[in-house]
Parts: structure tokens; C-alpha cells; sequence
């Protein structure tokens, strides 16, 4: 057992492990449990991605298997149970479905000796993501579950449950086999389902039920890929399908595909990923940054060397693409402040699939880095939400006027936030900027046509959403505050949980902008290397020091350390300094004396696109099916 | 661009952009058939704000007027100095923000207005200049301003349908007639500008100078360097923008998104076209 090996199998028992000790213990020892497991899992993924070694494969014995096959039935049986329960013929319907296609199929699955565990570069960096943000998201759940009238137990069983969140992600990301695949997926349903209804109020119930059947499409869908599989092509593990040369069928890859997109809540399956905000605020937390949605991009890497340059891939492109743009349009129309969050998710994971759809070495390195860096900025505004929420008891943006001057820190995070996904010098900024960059891969300028208008339209659209809410946050400040000395700023005070898991995400944000070369260089081009079973002679890309060297342009560190400085340091540089020797007068507003009250514009659109877009894209998902079966 | 031009440039980017002021005030004016202020007035302004009385709202509010200014000043800088050009947009995106959040602090329905507009005026005209860099990538196979400008074949003849793209988008990002939308003096009293006076006006006053440097600064990569080509683009687009403004009277904001984003989509589309199809020609 090498090292890397060790890691992972850490990686997949310690959670849940922890997860145990944590639902049985008290208060003290859940923050003392809880910090352990999250520092221990940091630290083991950092370990696993300093390895030499880029891929270890192993399997379980038989029994091991037969083990994990009874799980899955479990599993299933259980949504069942939960559909009749709850009366929802939905639910109950597509896991009896499922549980008469997984039982035909696991007498047939070939047995071809290829492992069932697989970890590469890219699962590498899934570990890092899954739990070191995932953790993060844990540890400031602690101090936020105290504040919601819940008992001990639930308190408990909320942190553990979050922890054991990360063992089935960390579980998803290492197998080789789709079966066990599918198995991870369900469990993560399972997880999401339990996560969304935890208040046990009935909106909580209805929307974790919602998640329940939608997300269940997704395995249905994976497991008609497996069946498909099985029959026609005799393999059901991602590095053989990986390796399998000329034409491929394209049906089975179709169903993975739209597995895909249904866990990426692209529409119409955005529902349950909006309907998770009823959810405590760390659940949105993680589905939103570390887990859950980030199955969906992940799923699109592995997959994409299969796709790139089929009609598959465009249907893909042209799905995302126009999720992408309108993700961006609805968040322009809501007010509540998590629901903006969550339409900015569903419109970036449409980034992420349609630059891992497009399939060239840039551009899944473009949809790496978002994937990653979204995950750290998004953690970081839900976090944001949840202080907003608990201690200035605000949820919508339309009260956050001057949160500036009663919040600083909070605004400063939240602007952060927003800045590392729209701006450079961040991680999920370069993301977007190689995804534009993509232009060099050797596509046909036609089809290239889709991706360029998309991401140059759609990335504008969010930034402007991002723009507004900054601007709110800094609305309307009293004309004579700060005029003087006397009224020095004050930063509220927050709980140190709080204000470790903030400057934790923040420090993480910042190291990655100032070491983005490296990072790109060193390993996120080397994981998309090894998905594309390509030994490159030449990198396209390259770390000149701190610069990053492309053959056709070069971003250079003096760039990336103005662009850090002139985003993060000036703005709140500026908040904190107070002019002297000036008059400070009421505003002008051109003599008018009406009290202007208005808050700020929403697109008013929103609900009537949403009605109508939905069914266009229905179709959508229909061509991509279409897609696949021309393929085949 | 070698360094040493470059920065004195950059040092005379603001008086380069205040004479390109001066002299479109003196060339609408004269298409109105009237004598128009001296060349150098926009100075003269900007002299008198600054020894003006010094009333601001807020220190904030203040600050980020000099915080957009200096923002503008990196991306130009940037620009010489033969950035990335995706970069250099994304510094002028960040400009924008900082003019923002500047117009929503204050308790000033029109400067509030104005910046909403702002916002509205950047979702018209960003992705037309995202859409040019990339054009220009396609083309030239560089992000960068050197390549393209040392290059045989001047983009203005391999990407016309792409100019004038940005030719749409360019009212919009002046703040002239059709779409000065984000100013509006006669509605919204100049927009975000209203709330700010005596030397922090001046600096506004300054970042439009600015902005007139950027955009005729990416208008002269269309020319590839040829400096016949650049001047007639240049004396081209100088009057007939003015022409326009004198024209023209403003559209709403809501006009000016179905006007202009169809149109922009189509000519990027219209060029590509074109482009694949003389590729299959060769």
C-alpha cells in the first residue's frame, strides 16, 4: 500500500468514523471531534496531493462488493419507504424502478478483473475541495446549529451528518466502477434529502421530497447508462471507457451525462437546488461549494475526452450555455439574498459542464479551476448568508443597505466573495478567462461561435448581479457619518467560529490568487492531462515563476499582485481612511426634496422567463438524448 | 510598445484624453453651426474644480471617485504596456464597480439611478469588447496588443463586421446620444456624477477623459499599427460619433438592449462566417 493509497482509504473511513463519535457526544466534544476530523481530512488531502505518485487503483474482496450491493439496496429501499411514507408516488415509483433495473442488472455486471478504485490527480484535487472546504463549511456549522431551536441530539446530528457528507463525496470521487458510482450518488441524494428536511417543518419536508424525486432521475439515468453498458460494451468503469478508441456509442454517455445535469440542478432540475435554501445555511453551504452539485462538473471531466467533438458535446454546450446565461437573468430577479446565490451556482456549474463539454485541454483545465475556486468563493458567501442571517437577522438584499457601516467585516467578505468569482487576480477568474481562451484549441470557428457569445454575455450578466449587491451593501450612508473623528469605525462582533471559518476561506482565496501560476501549472493541468491520457511534449502552459505562461499570452505576477491589490486592499483601504480639511454637506439630488425610498431595481422578468424557458429546455434535454442516440 | 514610450504615455494619457474632449465639443459645436468653447476648455474645467471649495458627502463616497480614476489609469497603463488584452477589460469592469458602489452610498435618488444605469450601460457594451479581444485572438492567435499591431493584415480588413460591433457599443461606453443613457442630464442630472463637486468632480472629469484614451486605444489595434489606416479610423470614428450624438435624440434603457444586443450578436456571427468561409477557401 503506497502512500497516496493510504490517504484515500483514510479519506474514506475517517469521516465517517468521526461522524459516529460526533452524533454520540455532547457539546464539548463535538467541537473538539468536529475540529479534529476537519484538520485531519485538510491535512490528509493535502498530503494525498504532494504525492509523487499520480494514480493508485485498488479493489475489494468479493464480499466487500456483495457488501456494497446490499447498501445500494438499502438505500433504495429506504426512498421507497420514504415515498409511501410520504404518500409521494413519485419518489416511491422510480426507486421500486430503480431497484428492478439494478437487480437485473447486478446479474449481469462483468467481471473483467479492472479495479474498482481508482484515484488520479483529479480525484487528488476533489479531496482537497471536498474537505477542505467541506470542512470549513462543518466547523462554522458548530456555532450556526446552536442558534436554531433545536435540541443537543439534533445538534449533533447535524454536524455529523455534514461530516459523513464528506466520506460519501470522498467515496464518489475514488471509485473507478459506476456501479459503486451510482451507489455514491445515491447516498449523496440520500444525504441532501436528510440535510434539506432537517427543520422538519412542512416546506423543509416538501422541498427535501423535491430533491428526493429529482435527484432520483439522475439515478435512473445512470443506472440505463450502466445497463446499456453492460449489455453492448461488456465495461462499467470509467478507465476503460476511457480508453476505448474510435467510435464510442454515445447513448450510455448521454445518460451520464444528463445524470450529470440533473446533480448540476442546470434547468428545468433547478428546483431542488433553490428548494435547499429552507435548509440551516450550511447545508446550502456545502451542496453549493464543496459536494453534491460539484458531482456534476466532475462527472463532465471524467467523461469529456469520450464526448469532445460529438454532436453530444454541442448538445451539451448549447444546454449549458443557455442555463448559463438565464441562471444569470433569474438571479437578477430575486431578492432573497440565498436564492441570488443559488441561481449564480446553477448558472457557473452551466460554465463549468460547457467548458468540460467542449473537451480541449484548456478548456477542462478552465472548468477545473472554476470548479475549485467556485467552491471556496461560494462557501464563503453562504457562510456570509448564514452570519447575515443569524446575527443581523437579514435575508434579503433588499435590507441590506449600509450593511457596510454596521458590518464591515461581513461586507468585506461578501465583497471578496463576489470579486474572486468576477474579477481577476482569482482562481475562478482565470477559470472564466482560460474558458475564453479556449479559442486556441483548434476548434472549427463555428463551433466555437456558441461558447464564445455564451461566456462573453453570461459572464457580463453575473458580474453585473454581483455589482449590484456589492453597491446595496454600501447604500445609502448617512451623509454625515464619519465626517469627523469622533466617529471612529466600529466592526461588529462576531463569534469566533465565525470569524475563523471567514478569514480561513479568505486566506485560502488569497494564496491561491498570488500562487495561480503554480497551481495551474503544477496541478491542475497535470490532472487534465492524465483524464486525456496525454503525454504533451510541449505544456501549453506554464509557471515563469509567479507568471502564467500561455504560447499566446502571458498574465505576469506584477499583474496578478496589482489586480490583488487594487480589488482586496484598496476598496476597504479606502472605507477606513476619513478625508480632512473638507465640508461635508447633505446631498444635492438636484434641490429635490422627496425622500427617494426606493431600495434598488430587480429585473422584473424573472418568473414569466422561468415558466417559459423551462420547457425550451426540457426539449433541450431531449436533444441530448437525441444526441446520444444518433451516436450510437 | 517599447517602455519608453510607453510611460510617458501613460503620464500623458489624461492630457491626450482631455484634448480629445476639447475637440469633440469643438467639432459638435461646429456641426451645429456654432463657434464651440476653445480646444483647451476641458482644462480650464478641470482648473477651476480643482481650486474649488472642497464639499463632499461622505469620505467613501469621495474616495472611490479617486479609487475609479486610478483604476482607469492601471487598465490604460496596462494596455501600453502590451497586456493581456482580457485582463485589461476585466481592470476596466473593476473601474466600473468602484463608479458603482460610489453612486449607490449616497442618499441621492438620481445618483442611485445612475448607477443602476451603469450597470445596464456595462451589460451593453463588456461583451462587445470581450467579443473583440477574442475576435482579435481567432484572427492573430495573441492576447496580446504587440502581435496583433505587428501583424501584415490590419484587422479592420479581416474583422469589419466585428468593428463595427464595437462601433455600436461605443456611445454607449462615451455616454453620447443615443445611448448616454448612464448620464442623461436632462433626466437623471448626470447620474452617479450628481453627488460629487469641486476637486473629486475634477477627477470624474479625468476618468472620462480616460475612458476616451481606452476606447481609441483599442479602436488602434483595428489599425494594426498602420498609421494611416489608425488616423483615418481615428478622424472616421471621431466624427461621425459626434455626428451621431448631434443626431440622435436618447433611446430608454430597455431600447437600447433590443437595439443594440441583436445587432452586436448577428455582425460577430456575420464575421465568423465570413472568416470560416475564406478558411475553406484557402
Amino acid at each position: 500500500m503506497n502512500s497516496l493509497q493510504l490517504c484515500s482509504v483514510l479519506l474514506l473511513v475517517l469521516p465517517w468514523s468521526f461522524a459516529l463519535l460526533i452524533y454520540f457526544s455532547n457539546r464539548f466534544f463535538r467541537y473538539a471531534l468536529t475540529l479534529v476530523a476537519v484538520v485531519s481530512l485538510a491535512v490528509i488531502s493535502v498530503v494525498a496531493n504532494l504525492q509523487s505518485a499520480s494514480e493508485v487503483h485498488w479493489s475489494l474482496s468479493s464480499s466487500g462488493s456483495q457488501l456494497l450491493l446490499g447498501l445500494d439496496y438499502l438505500i433504495l429501499a429506504l426512498f421507497t419507504w420514504i415515498g409511501f411514507h410520504t404518500k409521494s408516488w413519485r419518489i416511491a415509483l422510480l426507486s421500486i424502478f430503480q431497484i428492478v433495473l439494478l437487480a437485473w442488472i447486478s446479474g449481469k455486471l462483468p467481471h473483467a478483473g479492472v479495479p474498482d478504485f481508482r484515484v488520479d490527480r483529479l480525484a487528488s484535487l476533489m479531496y482537497l475541495l471536498i474537505n477542505g472546504v467541506g470542512g470549513v463549511v462543518a466547523f462554522f456549522a458548530l456555532r450556526y446549529i446552536e442558534d436554531e431551536k433545536t435540541t443537543q441530539r439534533r445538534q449533533s446530528l447535524f454536524t455529523a451528518l455534514l461530516v459523513a457528507f464528506l466520506g460519501v463525496m470522498n467515496f464518489l470521487v475514488s471509485v473507478n466502477n459506476i456501479e459503486w458510482f451510482y451507489l455514491a450518488f445515491e447516498a449523496t441524494t440520500l444525504a441532501s434529502f436528510l440535510l434539506i428536511g432537517f427543520r422538519q417543518d412542512e416546506i423543509s419536508r416538501k422541498n427535501a421530497q423535491t430533491a428526493l424525486w429529482m435527484n432520483q432521475i439522475g439515478g435512473v439515468s445512470i443506472l440505463l447508462a450502466l445497463a446499456l453498458l453492460t449489455v453492448n460494451q461488456n465495461t462499467i468503469h470509467f478507465s476503460t471507457l476511457s480508453r476505448m478508441e474510435g467510435m464510442f456509442p454515445l447513448l450510455p454517455i448521454a445518460f451520464l451525462v444528463i445524470a450529470a445535469l440533473v446533480k448540476g440542478a442546470q434547468l428545468p432540475f433547478s428546483g431542488w437546488l433553490l428548494g435547499a435554501m429552507v435548509a440551516p445555511t450550511p447545508v446550502s453551504a456545502i451542496l453549493h461549494s464543496s459536494t453534491m452539485v460539484k458531482i456534476a462538473p466532475y462527472l463532465l471531466l471524467r467523461l469529456a475526452p469520450l464526448i469532445a467533438g460529438t454532436w453530444l458535446s454541442f448538445s451539451t454546450i448549447l444546454l449549458t450555455g443557455v442555463v448559463y446565461i438565464l441562471a444569470g437573468v433569474m438571479a437578477l430577479s430575486e431578492n432573497n439574498f440565498k436564492r441570488v446565490l443559488a441561481w449564480s451556482t446553477v448558472g457557473l456549474l452551466g460554465l463549468m459542464m460547457l467548458t468540460a463539454a467542449i473537451g480541449t485541454p484548456q478548456a477542462m483545465t478552465a472548468a477545473l479551476a472554476l470548479m475549485l475556486f467556485h467552491g471556496v468563493s461560494k462557501a464563503l458567501l453562504f457562510l456570509q448568508a448564514g452570519v447575515l442571517e443569524k446575527v443581523f437577522h437579514k435575508k434579503n438584499i433588499d435590507e441590506f443597505g449600509q450593511l457596510i457601516r454596521y458590518a464591515p467585516i461581513t461586507t468585506f467578505f461578501i465583497n471578496v466573495g463576489f470579486l474572486s468569482i468576477a474579477l481577476p487576480p482569482f482562481g475562478a477568474f482565470v477559470g472564466k478567462w482560460l474558458g475564453l481562451a479556449t479559442a486556441s484549441s483548434g476548434m472549427g470557428l463555428l463551433q466555437l461561435l456558441l461558447p464564445i457569445l455564451v461566456m462573453s454575455f453570461g459572464s457580463v450578466v453575473l458580474s453585473i448581479l454581483y455589482f449590484k449587491i456589492m453597491g446595496v451593501l454600501a447604500m445609502k450612508m448617512e451623509a454625515h457619518y464619519r465626517s469627523s473623528n469622533s466617529r471612529a469605525i466600529e466592526l461588529e462582533k462576531l463569534p469566533w467560529v465565525y470569524l475563523c471559518s471567514g478569514f480561513g476561506l479568505f486566506g485560502v482565496l488569497a494564496l491561491a490568487a498570488i500562487f495561480i501560476a503554480p497551481i495551474l501549472a503544477n496541478a491542475l493541468v497535470p490532472a487534465v492531462n492524465q483524464l486525456l491520457g496525454s503525454q504533451t511534449v510541449t505544456p501549453w502552459l506554464w509557471a515563469d515563476g509567479l507568471s502564467i505562461g500561455l504560447g499566446f499570452t502571458t498574465i505576469y505576477f506584477w499583474q496578478i499582485l496589482l489586480a490583488f491589490l487594487l480589488v482586496v486592499t484598496v476598496p476597504p483601504v479606502f472605507y477606513l481612511l476619513l478625508l480632512r480639511n473638507v465640508d461635508i454637506v447633505k446631498e444635492y439630488a438636484c434641490g429635490e426634496k422627496f425622500a427617494s425610498n426606493f431600495v434598488m431595481y430587480s429585473y422584473s422578468g424573472g418568473r414569466k422567463v422561468e415558466r417559459l424557458h423551462n420547457r425550451i429546455l426540457a426539449l433541450l434535454f431531449a436533444v441530448i438524448l437525441l444526441t446520444g442516440v444518433i451516436g450510437q | 510598445m517599447s517602455y519608453w514610450i510607453a510611460f510617458p504615455a501613460i503620464i500623458a494619457a489624461p492630457v491626450l484624453g482631455g484634448l480629445l474632449h476639447g475637440a469633440d465639443r469643438v467639432i459638435r459645436a461646429r456641426m451645429q453651426s456654432r463657434k464651440g468653447p476653445p480646444l483647451l476648455q476641458p482644462f480650464l474645467d478641470l482648473l477651476k474644480l480643482l481650486e474649488k471649495r472642497q464639499f463632499i458627502v461622505h469620505s467613501y463616497h469621495a474616495l472611490l471617485a479617486l479609487a475609479h480614476m486610478i483604476v482607469l489609469w492601471v487598465s490604460i497603463g496596462m494596455l501600453f504596456f502590451n497586456s493581456d488584452l482580457l485582463m485589461v477589460i476585466y481592470f476596466h469592469l473593476l473601474a466600473t464597480l468602484l463608479l458603482v458602489v460610489a453612486g449607490y452610498s449616497v442618499r441621492s435618488v438620481f445618483s442611485n439611478m445612475g448607477a443602476t444605469r451603469e450597470l445596464v450601460a456595462s451589460l451593453t457594451y463588456e461583451p462587445v469588447f470581450v467579443l473583440c479581444v477574442i475576435a482579435l485572438f481567432t484572427q492573430y492567435g495573441t492576447f496580446q496588443p504587440a502581435g496583433i499591431l505587428t501583424s501584415a493584415n490590419p484587422p479592420l480588413y479581416t474583422l469589419p463586421f466585428i468593428f463595427f460591433a464595437l462601433l455600436i457599443a461605443l456611445p454607449v461606453k462615451l455616454k453620447k446620444s443615443p445611448f448616454d443613457i448612464s448620464e442623461a442630464h436632462q433626466e437623471i442630472i448626470g447620474g452617479v456624477e450628481i453627488e460629487f463637486s469641486g476637486f473629486y468632480k475634477g477627477v470624474l472629469l479625468v476618468s472620462k477623459w480616460l475612458d476616451y484614451v481606452y476606447v481609441y486605444s483599442f479602436l488602434y489595434l483595428f489599425s494594426g499599427g498602420q498609421l494611416g489606416l489608425a488616423l483615418a479610423i481615428f478622424v472616421g470614428v471621431f466624427v461621425l460619433l459626434a455626428a451621431v450624438d448631434n443626431a440622435t435624440a436618447r433611446v430608454t434603457y430597455g431600447e437600447m438592449n433590443r437595439i443594440t444586443l441583436p445587432l452586436v450578436i448577428i455582425l460577430v456571427v456575420i464575421n465568423y462566417v465570413v472568416l470560416s468561409i475564406q478558411r475553406v477557401a484557402i
